[in-house]
Formats: C-alpha cells, structure tokens, sequence
C-alpha cells in the first residue's frame, strides 16, 4: 500500500508535466476577444501565396496566424478532440471538387454553425462542392457558368477601362453598401476591380446582403458566345460580394471574383468608363483590408451588460410590477473595436415590454457613454411580460436581451377609496343610522 | 521534358491558351512544397548551369518563350524570396538569349519584321485583313499599324502576328514566339435608328400607330395595353460605316411596380431588332399582375462606346384577374436598409376610466338625503318628544345610558369599518359589543316593560 502512494507521489509531477505538453486548446474566440486569431486558408494552387499576398501579408500584420494549405491537403481537419482549431476560414480554392483530410460540406457549415467565419471566393471554374456551400449560405451562383463554365459578369457600361482587355468582363464597381461598420469610416473613393461570375441572394434568406451590387446593365453571360436566350441573371439582382451575418454572429463573405484578393487589383489604377477621373489604385486594398477587418469580427461585434430596471424613484429590482407603475429601464451596449470595448453610439436601440406582441416599444436614450435608459408607464394588462431588446444593425452583431418579469393587477384596497359620485349612498345611510340612534331613544323615553 | 533531378519527380504542365510553361513539385511529402515558380527557377537554374558547363544545348524556342511567359505573368511575387527565384531565373534566360519582341528584360530587340498575318471578325471568321506589314517607331520601340485607311468596322477580330527576324544570323540566338494570336476590339459609336414603339390590336398589326422613339433623347413615352393587345419595338444599329451591328446585349426590360422584372432578349431580323409583346400569351409569365410597367432598352457590347441602358417609358397593362391556381409571383428581395430600421414606436393606450357624474351633482344628491333626517328632527319637536320614561333611579339610568352608548359605538363602528378598519376587526369589536349590549339591553329593556307593566296594572 506504502509503496503504491510513493509510486502515485512520484507519478504525479511526472502527469502534470505530461498535460502541460498537450496542445492547448483554441482559447481566440472568446466572448471578451471577438476578433479571430488562428486562420486556415485553402489554396488549390499554391503559387496563391504569392499573387495574393498582399492581401494575406495585411492579415498577418494585424495579428492573424495564417495556416495556408493545399485544398487537398490530406492532413486538413477544422477540430480536433471536438475543439476547433482555427477562428476563420478561407477559401480561395474555387475549383477544388474534394477537399483533403476530414474536410468536406458538413464540416465547413458546422464550422460556420459553431459561430465561426468564412470567406469564399470563386472564379469561373468554381466547382460544385464550393457552389454548394454558397448555397447553403443563402447565395448561389449563377446556374449558367455551371453549364457553361465561361459565363461571367458583363457591364458594358461600368466596366474598368483597360489597354489590354476590352470585353467588359473586368467591371469597376463603385456602388458600395452604406455601412460604416462593415467597410469602415473612411470613403471607398476609387472603383474596386471586379472580374469573375455573379451570384443571387435567396430571397428566402432574411441574413445575407450584397455589399456590392452590380449595376442595372450587367449581366452573366458567356463573352465569346452569342446570346439566344435572356441571361438568368441580369441587372441589380446579381450580386459582386456579399455579406451574411448568421444569427450566432458567424459572418460570411462570398464573392464571385478572386481576382479581387490579388496583388495585380489591389496594386492596378483603375478608370470607370465613362469617367474621366484615373484612380492611381483601386479601391481593392481598402474594401478587402476593411471588410476582412468585419469578417473577421475586428468591427461592430455588440455585448450588453448591466441590464436593469426598476420603479421610478426605487433603485431596486423588484420581483414583480403592478399595471401602472412607472418603470426605468436601462442597458449598457459596448462595441468591439478590435482591441478594447468602447461604448456604443446609436439612437435606434428599442426595448419592448412583450407579452405575444409588444405592448410597449421605446427607444432609448443614451448618454453617448454606453448606457441606454427609458421610463414608462406598465400598461393597465396583466400578466408575464418580457422587456426585450431586438437591436438588429446593418452591419453589426444582433442583440437579443429578454428578462421575463410578471405584472398583477390592483390588489382589493389599491382602488380608489372616496368615490364623489358615492357621496348620496354614504349619505343615506349616514342619516339613517343618525335618525335610528335618535328614534330608539325618542321611542324608549317619550311618554 | 526535364527532370531536374533523381529524388523529386516533376512535371511539366502547359496551358493550352496562353503557352506558359512551368515546372510543378508533384506532392511527395506536403512538408516543403516551395510552389510552381521555386521549382521552375530551380529548374531553369540547373539547366543554364549545365548548358554552361555542356556548351550548347538546344531548347526548343517556344519551351524557353513559355517558361519567359510564366515568369512574366506572375508579376511581383509577394515573398522576397519568391522575387528573388524569379528575377534569377529570368536573368538566366536573358543571358541565353531568349528573347520576344521585345526581350523578357526588355533589351532591345533586333530588326525584325512584324506582319500582320491576318485579321478575322470573331464571330465569322472571314478575313478582313490580310499579310499587312506592321510599322515600325524607333522612338518608341512599337510595332503599329495603321488602320484608319483600312476601312474596318467596329467589332471583335483575331489578330494573327507572325515575327520574323532580319538578320538570319540572329535566328541560333533569339527565339521568336511563332504565331501569336491576339484578340482586339475596335471599338465606335453605334447610332440608335428608326426606333419606333407602338401597341396594336391582335389582329391588326398594319394599322398599328407606331410612335417614333428617340434614344439619344431622356424623353418617356407611356402606353396602355391590354391582354388583347401586343406591343412592338423596332429599331436598327447602325455602325460609324453604314453596317448593320448586332450587340451582345441586347435586352428589354419590363418592370412591374412590385420590382417583378421580365427580360427579353431581342433578336435581330435582316436589318432591324424587332420584338413583339403578345401579352395574351404572357399573360400567365406576368403573374396576371395588372398596373404599370417601366419599359427599360439595354443595348451593350465590347465593340460599342456609347452602351447604355435607358429606361423608354410606361405602359399601363391591364390584365384579367387571374384565376385560382395561378402562380404566385416570386417574392422580391427586401431592402437591406429598411430591414434594419427602427422599428414605429409603440405606447399603450389605457383604458380611459369610467364616465362619472359632475362632483356638483353627487354633492346636491347628498344634501339631498341629508333633507328626510332634517325632516325627522323637525317633526320630533314638532310632536314635542320629551324624555319623561327615562328611568329615575340610578341604576337603570345607568344601564340605558350604557345601552345607548353601546348602540352609538355599533354605529360608530360602522363608520370607522367604512373609513379604515377591515372586515375581522370590525366583527371582533362587534362580538364583544353585542354580547355587551344584549346584556345591557336586556336589562334596559326588562326595566322599561315591568315599569309600563306596573302601569298598566295599577
């Protein structure tokens, strides 16, 4: 027995070591650091990394570890031991038709599942496997390019003017979505380059955006080939990039160019058809530095904390509120600016007081310093209500806080005591009383 | 071709379309894949190594053109190590003179000729030129030809060069690219003619009224139509040298207020676009969605300069209703802007509380009640009470007096009941009241009767 103790107290150390060897699991995504760290990148031509790689070389400098590999890399697995080992993904292998390693359509969407992020960019050669995650994203590509593998978006009036090309499939895009969150503060002035197949948004899906819409004289067709039949994707309706924000905050980017990403666009001057301005550069290198920047969850990432309410002139919360009470609600909002939680700014924060429908909907105010209040009166309806906050920004991770709390009616001497038009009864049967008092003596004694 | 070594296989891959050549690591061991263009320099390193120990060696011409054109299609690499294979190996190739049009470093070429073997319109290919002879800039170092007198017309066209050096000596030393092919564009301004709309019965589509359209204008024209009716839109494309043009894109668009859109692509006759709108036929491609509809005409391609995309006018459709399975129209996707919006605030309305009498009312009411009691007292002294059946001895004084001050505080009971007190305490106080007043009363009461008794008897 003796000698099973020592051996267990000379083990010991011995284990501890041992545990301390195995890989730590991926500790980036965390709910107090959003931004992602640890990056997989897919290729299915490795001479990717040097012709985009101003574009990989700007990740790594903002503190990303970028993991690129062949697309059929045997060795590829997004988790192990049911962790997962990378925060992003991305793929810039259009035409892989398997990937390697454990890797497939069920592992790359349970990734996304899991609230973690993608980037998908396709070319004209985009094979079924990637078409099928896009759909699954909400996006598909054009149906065409899949028969027809040369059918790209053509714009014969906002197309990049080029000494060498000249078919208008290179399409100079300036028609950003409005979002400062999503492609930051500063103006994209210059076109961002384009070249490569359109896609639509599934109507159906309430979550996906296009960032960069084409515009109304574009379509997807083969450029060598004469057209016989209207394209299936014409005008506003095909979409350049876009956007997803899932509800679990696991943001997608899709887009139909992978050209887009490479040195050669990024490093171009680019002039719009029809305009006489030259950009020196285009505006490629801001859109993807920024927008990489909001899929990756550097921007517009929202925490609430600090939910509180309570009666008016109270500082306590109580259990349960009575119907007319006059309330104070209040939350504090703060965003991620990829290093620090700043306050949040907004005036079209909105809470409920909800029972099966909203009862009550106000929009805070805010101190410009993170925290959001409101008073009211708690409608004259009782029952278990919720206050619910559903802030959905363009751009920005959703917020939905609800706290459930019960409303009770007046109890039976919270009524009105003294009512005027009461006064004759009271009166009656004041008088009476009186008059009896006087008649019991009047009757006893009178002779 | 080459094998660059005994312990790594390679191979060689070459695009059929651009002829660019380079050598690709197969994947032995995925620890240290260097990529295509690591390999291809080391490759073009060891061969120039070995031809410079060897003396000559003979590459046929267009492998050194295609490794020259993968290097130069790369452009700037991303890795400074990546830069430095290229610039190397490109070196070794320039220093065994392989060399294009111009060299791949772009030292000067010697005196050769470029023709202009042939030039064909894409679609037919027929030639229109033929074995022209390019000029040649010293200044600027470019090959050109002229083509203003040429009389081409705008469009796409293959171009064929072939390259062939003055000097025969200096054919061991250069390699020229064979036949290069090249698509080009000549681009003009197409000229939008005879555009003429117009909507017309069925069955008289001769003695249709044709409005005369004219695109280069921002006029509107609005319509009206019915199933019954048709709609045609003719126009003609005429080229900077009189020829008829047939676009790419050649599109019209019918926008229902509902963003439901239907594009028709237009074909093109013997000398005009022509499209007839049956919509007793499109009746059910419509949705049967009656109201009004935006004509938009995009007319586009590579070849033409002034492309555009304009909206022509209106016309009011008025279909049938339509019947119970017709399809629905696909749902249109939302805005993005108003999907985030703020949400309409919303504030409870309460119940407004009950409609009550003016306060001047219930207080006439209440005097009003106060008016019989008044009445009382008055007939009491009328009647002229007197309080002469009073007990004279002291005790049962006292028990009256008690007994009605035990019926005063049961009233006045029942006044703090309805002021403050509640339903248990006002019944305690009550119990004990009542078992007091009952023994009170009682005695009160049986004193009064034996006095009237005693009155009567005597």
């Amino acid at each position: 027995m003796a000698k099973l103790a020592l051996l267990l107290l000379f083990a010991l150390p011995l284990l501890l070591s041992l545990t301390s060897l195995l890989p730590l699991p991926c500790n980036a995504f965390s709910v107090d650091r959003p931004t992602d760290r640890r990056l997989l990148v897919l290729v299915d031509d490795l001479a990717i990394r040097s012709s985009h790689s101003r574009f990989f070389s700007s990740l790594q400098a903002r503190g990303y570890d970028l993991d690129l590999r062949h697309a059929d890399d045997p060795g590829l697995a997004l988790r192990r031991y049911g962790q997962y080992l990378y925060d992003g993904l991305i793929l810039f292998s259009p035409s892989v038709q398997r990937f390697g390693g454990s890797l497939d359509l069920a592992a790359v969407l349970d990734f996304v599942d899991a609230g973690h992020d993608l980037i998908l960019a396709a070319d004209s050669s985009t094979s079924d496997l990637i078409r099928e995650i896009a759909t699954e994203c909400g996006v598909d590509f054009d149906e065409a390019s899949g028969l027809d593998p040369a059918a790209m978006v053509i714009d014969h009036t906002s197309y990049a003017v080029s000494e060498t090309e000249g078919d208008h499939t290179l399409i100079a895009s300036d028609d950003f979505i409005k979002s400062d969150v999503i492609l930051g503060d500063k103006k994209i002035e210059a076109p961002v380059l384009f070249r490569g197949i359109g896609h639509s948004l599934n109507t159906a899906n309430s979550l996906v955006l296009k960032v960069l819409p084409a515009s109304p004289a574009a379509y997807s067709a083969n450029p060598l080939m004469k057209l016989s039949s209207p394209p299936s994707l014409t005008g506003s309706a095909i979409s350049l990039v876009s956007i997803v924000q899932a509800r679990n905050n696991a943001r997608i980017l899709i887009t139909g160019s992978l050209d887009m990403f490479s040195n050669r666009f990024l490093k171009s001057g680019v002039q719009k058809a029809g305009r006489s301005i030259k950009h020196k550069k285009s505006g490629n290198e801001q859109f993807v530095t920024e927008i990489s920047k909001w899929v990756f969850h550097e921007r517009g990432h929202l925490k609430a904390v600090n939910v509180r309410h309570h009666k008016v002139g109270e500082t306590n919360e109580p259990s349960m509120y009575r119907i007319n009470d006059d309330l104070e609600y209040s939350v504090e909002i703060y965003e991620w600016s990829g290093s620090s939680w700043e306050p949040y700014v907004a005036d079209d924060v909105q809470v409920q007081f909800y029972m099966m429908s909203p009862y009550v909907l106000k929009t805070l105010a805010t101190d410009h310093k993170g925290l959001y209040s409101t008073s009211f009166k708690v409608p004259d309806v009782y029952g278990v209500f919720q206050f619910k906050v559903e802030h959905q920004k363009l751009g920005y991770t959703s917020l939905s806080l609800s706290k459930q709390i019960p409303v009770r009616p007046f109890r039976h001497n919270e009524y009105e005591r003294f009512i005027t038009t009461a006064f004759p009864y009271y009166g009656a049967s004041f008088s009476t009383m009186v008059a009896f008092f006087i008649f019991s003596i009047v009757y006893l004694y009178n002779k | 071709m080459i094998s660059p070594g005994s312990r790594r296989s390679a191979y060689q891959y070459v695009p059929p379309d651009d002829g660019t050549l380079y050598f690709d690591e197969k994947h032995v061991d995925g620890s240290e894949y260097k990529g295509p263009l690591t390999t291809t320099a080391s490759v073009v390193r060891g061969v120039t190594a070995f031809a410079a120990v060897a003396g000559k060696l003979n590459i046929p011409g267009d492998k050194m053109l295609g490794l020259a054109k993968f290097f130069l299609s790369i452009g700037v690499p991303g890795s400074t190590k990546d830069l430095f294979n290229q610039i190397d190996a490109l070196s070794c190739l320039e220093s065994n003179r392989q060399v294009e049009v111009t060299t791949v470093f772009g030292s000067a070429a010697p005196p050769l000729t470029v023709n202009l073997v042939q030039a064909s319109s894409y679609d037919k290919n027929t030639p229109v030129l033929e074995n022209q002879e390019l000029q040649f800039d010293t200044e600027n170092n470019i090959h050109y030809l002229d083509i203003l007198p040429l009389k081409i017309d705008v469009g796409k066209y293959t171009l064929e060069f072939e390259i062939s050096l003055h000097d025969p000596e200096n054919l061991n030393i250069y390699a020229t690219g064979g036949r290069a092919n090249a698509l080009a564009f000549l681009t003009g301004t197409i000229k939008v003619d005879k555009a003429q709309i117009g909507v017309f019965d069925s069955d008289a589509e001769s003695a249709a009224t044709m409005q005369k359209l004219d695109l280069s204008q921002d006029n509107r024209i609005s319509l009206a139509a019915n199933h019954l009716q048709m709609m045609r839109l003719t126009f003609q494309l005429v080229t900077p040298l009189g020829h008829n043009f047939k676009p790419h894109q050649v599109f019209l668009k019918l926008r229902h207020e509902s963003k439901v859109e239907h594009i028709f692509a237009l074909e093109s006759s013997a000398r005009q676009f022509k499209i007839i709108l049956d919509f007793l036929g499109l009746v059910e491609k419509f949705y049967y969605l009656s109201g009004r509809y935006e004509i938009e005409l995009a007319i586009g391609d590579a070849a033409m300069e002034n492309s555009f995309l304009r909206v022509l006018g209106y016309v009011d459709l008025d279909l049938p209703e339509p019947p119970e399975k017709a399809s629905r129209p696909p749902p249109q996707p939302v805005d993005p802007y108003s999907r985030f919006g703020p949400k309409p605030e919303i504030s409870h309305i309460f119940r407004s509380p009950e409609k009550r009498p003016p306060e001047e009312l219930s207080f006439a009411f209440l005097a009003l009640t106060l008016v019989p009691l008044v009445g009382f007292l008055i007939g009491l002294l009328r009647l002229g009470v007197n309080f002469k059946g009073f007990p004279s001895s002291s005790v049962p004084a006292l028990f009256s007096i008690l007994f009605h001050a035990g019926i005063a505080a049961v009233l006045l009971l029942y006044g703090l009941f309805w002021l403050k007190l509640d339903l248990f305490t006002t019944l305690k106080a009550l119990g004990l009241l009542g078992v007091f007043l009952i023994f009170v009363g009682h005695r009160t009461l049986s004193h009064l009767a034996s006095t009237s008794a005693k009155l009567k008897t005597n």
